[in-house]
């Protein structure tokens, strides 16, 4: 599956001294000229911190301004860093949800914020709090850069190939912060008996270096693609659904149509359920609620597969709210990452309010699907003392598998 | 504008050539496409659920004819 939905013309970069295009400027005029404003009611961050002007109207507005002459690119510093990318503004402007399919031109807020944070970047305009997200970057590229074993490291003593029809993709994220993901994935699908392969040397893939530096990002992603081709894959599982809708929205967009097949750890650990593949020997006996991750829910419509895992857990008392609820929380990380570290405040909000939510339903664990999520709600958690515990659903399987992760 | 569209998979979509005037149509596949419809049809079912329920109840009969 391949979801493409882009603009050639947001390519032209807006510079300082140099007139808004023409096409950009009437793209802006599009929402500008809304007054629905559904953007706005469901933003985790206008919901905490009250401001249009982040908020997917105040994003084009800003940019139209650009445009009209009316403000200049140093004041817009600060403007497109309260952006979660969670895509909730975009599939629910009506652009989008009522005219974007019969006009074929729909509002694409992510992108148009990716964009505008690599331009100010390009000309050394940078938010307040850019220095720890070049951090990330650089300890990411200084990964990227290193050697092969530190890379696959997370995988010691798993005994996985470097090859195969079905390849698992780990990212950096995964690969060094949230271990107990991918390692989970790996013996819950070697115990399903899946043959597959890790790749020897997988390239970075953090969104913030997309959003800094897009030519590099894309000279990794099409590095990713040719080795997982000529490792032989012809199915690639996604245990990051960051990476899951990069893999599947913005590959495609630089390298043409993949190769091999995407899908994500939880489509493929619910197939392998259906398939009686998996033997649950334990009964999980708690009340459980779940939280769609962004990048998989908003971003690219997938949220079937964690719920119906959780309806196979032995003893589980699930409580989860509809997809469509959950276009209004995020966890307070955002794709790109960027968010939480430039606002770690209003990060810590957003979390907060999803947290209390969960506590409203009455669940002891809160289940994820998403590393970020994880690590973003352990910090919550852990800060504002709800009790609540977050875990990834890939944990609960391999628990109810009698798996040691 | 309703002599001006096509029907695919059982949904209107408008001539291409109207849009070559002032806005353009952008790189939307299929499956962007089928996202949007299924986006669609979740909020006009939680829409249509929610004010459904809120609805006051109309009379009775026995309300009608008191």
């Amino acid at each position: 599956m391949e979801i493409l939905s882009y603009k050639d013309f947001y390519e032209e970069p807006v510079k300082k001294d140099a007139p808004v295009s023409e096409e950009l400027t009437k793209d802006c005029y599009n929402v500008f000229a809304c007054r629905h404003k559904f953007c706005r009611e469901w933003c985790p961050d206008y919901v905490e911190e009250r401001n249009e002007s982040y908020t997917s109207y105040g994003v084009h507005t800003s940019t139209l301004a650009l445009a009209c002459g009316n403000a200049s690119l140093p004041e817009m510093k600060n403007e497109f860093i309260h952006c979660l990318e969670c895509g909730q503004c975009e599939l629910k402007c009506p652009n989008t949800m009522f005219g974007g399919d019969f006009y074929h031109y729909a509002t694409t807020t992510v992108d148009l914020v990716r964009k505008m944070r690599r331009d100010l970047h390009a000309q050394g305009i940078d938010y307040d709090g850019f220095d720890e997200v070049q951090q990330v970057i650089d300890e990411h590229l200084a990964h990227d850069a290193g050697p092969d074993e530190e890379l696959t490291s997370w995988a010691a003593g798993l005994d996985l190939p470097l090859a195969g029809e079905t390849m698992m993709f780990v990212d950096y994220y995964n690969a060094f912060q949230t271990r107990e993901v991918p390692i989970a994935a790996a013996k819950i699908l070697k115990a399903a008996g899946v043959e597959f392969g890790i790749l020897k040397h997988p390239h970075v893939t953090t969104g913030e270096l997309y959003e800094t530096d897009e030519d590099k990002w894309v000279e990794a992603a099409k590095k990713n693609v040719a080795d997982l081709k000529a490792a032989g894959a012809k199915t690639v599982i996604l245990v990051n659904p960051h990476e899951y809708s990069y893999f599947i929205k913005e590959y495609p967009r630089y390298c043409g149509t993949l190769p091999f097949e995407v899908v994500y750890i939880t489509d493929y650990v619910n197939d392998l359920i259906k398939a009686d593949k998996i033997a649950f020997v334990k009964p999980y006996n708690k009340n459980v609620t779940y939280h769609d991750p962004c990048s998989l829910n908003k971003l690219c419509g997938n949220y079937q597969a964690p719920r119906e895992i959780i309806a196979a857990l032995p003893g589980t008392h699930a409580d989860v709210e509809k997809p469509i609820l959950q276009w209004k929380y995020c966890c307070g990380n955002g794709v790109s990452g960027a968010f939480r570290k430039a606002l770690p405040d209003v990060a810590y909000k957003i979390g907060v309010r999803r947290l209390r939510h969960a506590n409203d339903v009455g669940a002891e664990v809160l289940l994820l699907a998403c590393p970020h999520c994880k690590d973003m709600f352990a910090e919550t958690k852990t800060k504002s003392g709800i009790n609540i515990e977050p875990v990834h659903i890939l944990e609960v399987v391999a628990y109810c598998m009698g798996i040691e992760v | 504008m309703a002599e001006k569209v096509v029907k695919k998979d059982g949904y209107y979509e408008v001539e291409p050539w109207r849009m070559t005037e002032y806005l353009h149509q952008h790189t939307v596949n299929d499956e962007a496409i089928k996202k949007m419809h299924q986006d669609r049809m979740l909020y006009l079912t939680w829409m249509h659920e929610q004010e459904a329920c809120r609805c006051l109840p109309g009379y009775t009969k026995d309300e009608l004819e008191s």
